[in-house]
């Protein structure tokens, strides 16, 4: 038989007839169609996890249909996008297929997380959000405008009863969901095992409750962007109160009121580092139960997620994409936790210092490349929840394309909301001055330690350079003398950028360069001139050789950041390999140099010749006579037009290209170089003729406690500048009986123009 | 064995569906009923051919040497059978089978179909007929019924008595009705099971097992072997080996030699190339000598840009995918750059490609 259907066409077929039941309003048959489907549905996620040991969690993962195409598991999630339609079609008809849908995330949910795959479980999570934005159409399609024809939309009375019984649905089984996690992740039973199985569990259990609070953040911005009062409050709501609803799970309370910096970074952490770096990381004086760190971490991400709302809102109002009040005011609820009217979320509530902190606390965090980190959840947020506005266009919606992906995209919008939070309350720029220098006179509360107080410092400088940008494009938002304000909060957030700078500046004076790393120079050093020897380039058949007797010592300062060399490390990019490479490559490089000028002044031979082809003749007729010729030129060497002088003798060997001076090719038996050296390249006239044995032996001398290397630091006025001094000794042994030979040809008119030019 | 020798895919996809079959719970729970198993072994899959055959096979083997048969059956012999030995009564047995299985297949299909106007019930339709066996079945029957009505008119023929001049014919004849009887019996057994299922499909709890049974027997395990041959071919890159001695190693954006599987790309020459008569499926591909030919290309290819200090973009490429269908002429393997396969490497590479005609 033909084309037998796949799993994906039987549930395509079961959600067609889902429908079919819809249409006939068929409540009964409707209900026991979609529960057909859902089981069906619930059987292909678990027929399809993979048992342990195979190449994937889930085999409906895997998808080589087609380039672009989706994974199975994400297909059998859009058959539920029509029926999520149709039942939005039907609200104030029949609500209770929206009941029935809102259920469906806990209806998929495996009973245990460990029957299918994290991403699949993750994907279970959206179909709440497709029926938050069906149902967000509707209202779209059916509000009408008030008399004036201004932003304001009003239902009418009977659709408005519907909506708002539909939108309770809808947030009800959203909630259920949450609280479903505890069950999901086996937290309680984890809990009473130990600490390490909590922790590990909770873990687990963080994508759900991140992807949870992510979405509910989103419900808040699509209501928001479809100019839904009603919605809008019925999910801010949840939104705010997101994190009470799991109070009964994690019992934290507000303890740890100054632990700001933890994240879900601190998940790559054992429970017992945890515990080790309680007192310091956790600023807390005894070892902190589990629910404790886990609460604050849950109010430090709930408090980062109202915060890119916000200012993912706020930047729509500076880009003129929203002209409705209900943009400004969700912002002023949301910071103030007020926003259906009651103080029952005013745990929540945002003053101009907590804002500020809570932005460091984000901005000071790793980049958005670091994919695995909790930067990452916030980059995404930011572009999921701008992505609202290329929602598709119904009557009454805007389409404009997204323009914030990550934080960086957010300083202006979040320099207006300091701005806002300023204006309610000026006394707050003190204290947050006050609180800052307290913060940041500890850089081990920081994720990255000094990294992280850096960042947070060059993005406090970003939002004071966004101030002017951010005020201009404030009308309606804020009331209060404009250009007071901006000054205070510009001075303000000048004088907290230089806090930062004074508390970073104090450390590293403090801090002398690290032995430790020193040393580890030296050795990368030693290596490179003993066993790498690149700086050797042409001259392959020296001989290195440690000596004992002392020596002449050479000496070479590099320009190096302090921040490189202490201890923990102030560096931009701390790396401590690669500060070892390039060090051994400027000293190889700086000992090459040193070779070549000691060739220079061995015993020359001359000759003059006529040109350029005379010269190459006469390279070839001497080379006969020196054992591994090689001819070392200068920048007058022209690949091409020397290269067609040489004709058919020219030949290119990839394995003689070295390090220090360029390969250019090999003509008969002799290699030319070419050498890039200012001083060298002014010495060689036209380039020179000598063999690669001359130098027979490079001696290294001990400098210092029978080091070969020794490397320090040497201060400058600058504290975070300074010199790398690096001392070693060589001798070099030159072999006298092959002659280093001169070749020259007068320089064609050309090269005498370009001079003079 | 030879399986993995050869490095195919499709052995190793199949081993790892077999653990996963053994494995997964939903799996196990929906397994098929031991009857469906065994009539699933029993019955031909589609055609009567197979019947015909295995018949003539038993009659061959008879006429061959009808006494060494014998002596190796038990030592009572076959039994007497009388009455049933007249192939009449088996024909008329079976004509009656027939007669309930088409119209019960048909009748239901029609209410499956008229169930809901708005939605497409193929699938039902589909599975309906895979699970009841309705076609294998149905061909059991009618291939009994041809082998008796030949019987019945054969046996009287003079061309028959000729052949069986020289078979002990008191040993043939119950020989035959005992293979004829076990056969009735087998269809019996069957028809029982079509009735039973065609008959419960109308209920949606038995329809909803039956779909879920359908799916993890047949629909999901040939979509996850599928699914593993696939990656396991694409993911033959890794097999490769690294770029470590090459002086592009550490630069992303290199064109170095690098060897794509799965992958369609502008390619600057065909290697190897198969024609297709027919809509062919890639049923498996032997890695083993796949990855031989494509080391042995990046060597070359390596060796090539030391010499030379070529820094051509170089590629091989193998743009079919296993379980995807093809027609008319297929490149099987393109490259881009001047390193081209040896003779050798293009007859292993298309004797590596195995086709099969698409379902």
């Amino acid at each position: 038989m033909k084309s037998l259907p796949t799993p994906s066409d039987m549930l395509e077929e079961l959600a067609a007839q889902v429908i079919a039941q819809m249409n006939k309003q068929a409540i009964t048959s409707f209900e026991s169609s979609f529960d057909e489907m859902v089981d069906f549905h619930k059987f292909l996620i678990a027929a399809y996890t993979a048992v342990p040991g195979s190449i994937t969690d889930s085999y409906a993962h895997i998808n080589f249909t087609s380039v672009f195409g989706s994974a199975p598991y994400e297909k059998w999630n859009r058959e539920y996008t029509s029926i999520l339609e149709k039942a939005a079609e039907n609200i104030g008809v029949e609500n209770d297929y929206i009941a029935h849908l809102s259920r469906l995330p806990l209806s998929l949910m495996p009973r245990k997380y460990s029957e299918s795959s994290e991403n699949i479980i993750l994907s279970l999570l959206d179909p709440s959000l497709y029926l938050a934005h069906r149902i967000g159409d509707w209202v779209s399609q059916r509000r009408i405008r008030n008399e004036t024809g201004s932003a304001e939309h009003y239902l009418s009375g009977l659709d408005r009863k519907a909506y708002e019984d539909a939108l309770s649905r809808v947030v009800g089984g959203w909630e259920n969901v949450l609280m479903a996690a505890s069950t999901l992740y086996g937290l309680n039973e984890a809990n009473k095992v130990s600490a390490s199985h909590y922790w590990k569990a909770l873990h687990t259990s963080w994508p759900y409750l991140a992807r949870h609070l992510r979405n509910t953040g989103y419900m808040v911005v699509a209501s928001v962007w479809n100019d839904d009062p009603i919605g809008t409050r019925d999910y801010a709501e949840s939104f705010m109160g997101w994190r009470n609803r799991l109070s009964h799970v994690f019992d934290g309370g507000h303890a740890l009121p100054r632990a700001r910096f933890i994240t879900a970074d601190i998940f790559s952490s054992q429970w017992q580092d945890v515990q080790l770096d309680g007192h310091t990381f956790l600023r807390h004086e005894h070892i902190p139960a589990v629910d404790l760190v886990f609460s604050k971490l849950l109010e430090n991400t709930h408090r980062d997620t109202i915060t890119i709302v916000t200012g993912v809102m706020a930047g729509w109002i500076i880009e003129g994409k929203t002209h409705s009040r209900l943009a400004a005011q969700t912002i002023k609820g949301l910071l103030d936790g007020t926003l259906v009217g009651e103080e029952r979320y005013s745990i929540v509530r945002t003053n101009f210092t907590q804002l500020m902190l809570n932005l460091i606390r984000m901005n000071g965090i790793a980049s958005y490349r670091d994919q695995d980190r909790y930067a990452s959840y916030l980059d995404n947020a930011v572009d999921t929840f701008d992505r609202m506005t290329e929602r598709r266009v119904l009557n009454g919606r805007a389409f404009t394309p997204s323009t914030k992906h990550n934080r960086d995209d957010l300083v202006v919008a979040w320099t207006l909301l300091a701005a806002e939070r300023l204006s309610l309350d000026l006394d707050q720029a003190a204290r947050f001055k006050h609180e800052l220098a307290e913060v940041v006179g500890d850089e081990s509360i920081f994720p990255d330690a000094d990294d992280g107080v850096r960042r947070s410092q060059r993005f406090i400088q970003s939002m004071k350079d966004s101030v002017p940008d951010a005020m201009r494009r404030s009308t309606g938002f804020i009331e209060d003398n404009h250009e007071d304000l901006a000054a205070l909060l510009e001075t303000t957030l000048s004088e907290a950028s230089a806090i930062i700078q004074q508390k970073r500046t104090a450390r590293i004076q403090e801090r002398q360069a690290d032995p430790a790393k020193l040393h580890a120079l030296e050795r990368a050093i030693s290596d490179e001139l003993v066993q790498k020897k690149s700086y050797a380039s042409v001259f392959v058949q020296a001989e290195t050789v440690v000596s004992t007797n002392t020596g002449e010592a050479l000496t070479r300062r590099y320009n190096l950041s302090k921040g490189d060399l202490v201890s923990p490390s102030m560096a931009i990019a701390p790396n401590l390999e690669s500060l070892q490479r390039s060090c051994a490559t400027a000293v190889s490089s700086s000992l090459s140099t040193y070779l070549f000028t000691e060739l220079m002044e061995l015993t020359r031979v001359s000759a003059t010749l006529a040109d350029e082809r005379d010269y190459w003749e006469h390279v070839q007729i001497v080379s006969e006579y020196i054992d591994a010729p090689v001819v070392l030129v200068g920048l007058w060497y022209n690949r091409r037009s020397s290269k067609a002088l040489m004709e058919a003798n020219w030949t290119f060997n990839a394995h003689k290209r070295v390090e220090i001076v360029e390969y250019m090719g090999t003509y008969g038996t002799v290699d030319i170089y070419k050498v890039n050296h200012a001083p060298l390249v002014q010495e060689l006239n036209r380039g020179i003729l000598f063999s690669r044995s001359i130098l027979k032996r490079i001696n290294l001398h001990p400098v210092e406690d029978n080091r070969l290397v020794t490397a320090s630091f040497e201060e400058t006025d600058d504290p975070w500048n300074g010199k790398l001094v690096i001392q070693f000794a060589p001798e070099l042994e030159w072999d006298n009986s092959p002659e280093v030979i001169e070749l020259c040809f007068p320089k064609p008119e050309t090269d005498l123009l370009n001079e003079q030019i | 064995m030879i399986g993995s020798l050869l490095g195919s895919v499709n052995s190793k996809a199949s081993k790892e569906l077999r653990h996963h079959q053994r494995n997964n719970p939903a799996l196990i729970k929906a397994k098929r009923r031991p009857i469906h198993r065994f009539l699933n072994h029993f019955l031909f899959r589609t055609s009567l051919l197979g019947y015909f055959m295995l018949y003539l096979f038993i009659l061959l083997a008879t006429y061959a040497d009808g006494h060494l048969v014998r002596e190796l059956w038990p030592a009572f012999g076959f039994p007497d059978w009388g009455f049933f030995t007249k192939n009449e009564h088996f024909i008329g047995a079976q004509v009656t089978a027939l007669g309930i299985i088409f119209p019960i297949a048909v009748g239901l299909v029609t209410v499956i179909a008229q169930k809901n106007n708005e939605s497409n019930n193929s699938s039902d339709v589909a599975i309906y007929y895979n699970e009841s066996m309705a076609y294998r079945i149905g061909a059991s029957c009618v291939a009994l019924v041809v082998v008796l009505l030949l019987n019945l008119f054969l046996a009287d023929s003079k061309w028959w008595q000729h052949i069986t001049e020289s078979i002990d014919t008191a040993f043939v004849g119950p020989l035959l009705s005992t293979v004829h009887l076990a056969w009735i019996i087998v269809n019996f057994i069957a028809l029982w099971f079509f009735l039973e299922t065609s008959l419960s499909f109308v209920q949606p709890n038995y329809r909803a097992r039956l779909r879920r049974e359908y799916a993890a027997n047949h629909a999901i395990p040939l979509d996850i072997k599928r699914a593993l041959m696939q990656a396991h071919y694409y993911n033959s890159t890794n097999k490769l080996p690294l770029l470590k001695n090459d002086e592009t190693a550490d630069d992303p954006f290199s064109n170095g030699p690098e060897v794509v599987f799965g992958y369609s790309w502008d390619a600057e020459a065909t290697e190897a190339t198969v024609f297709l008569n027919s809509e062919m499926r890639l049923a498996d591909v032997w890695m083993t000598p796949v990855l031989w030919v494509a080391k042995s290309w990046l060597q070359r290819s390596r060796a090539a840009r030391q010499n030379h200090n070529n820094v051509e973009r170089e590629m091989l490429v193998f743009p079919v995918m296993p379980a995807f269908s093809y027609s008319g002429e297929i490149a099987l393997c393109t490259r881009i750059g001047s390193t081209s396969l040896t003779k050798w490497e293009r007859v292993l590479v298309k004797i590596s490609f195995r086709f099969k005609r698409a379902q």
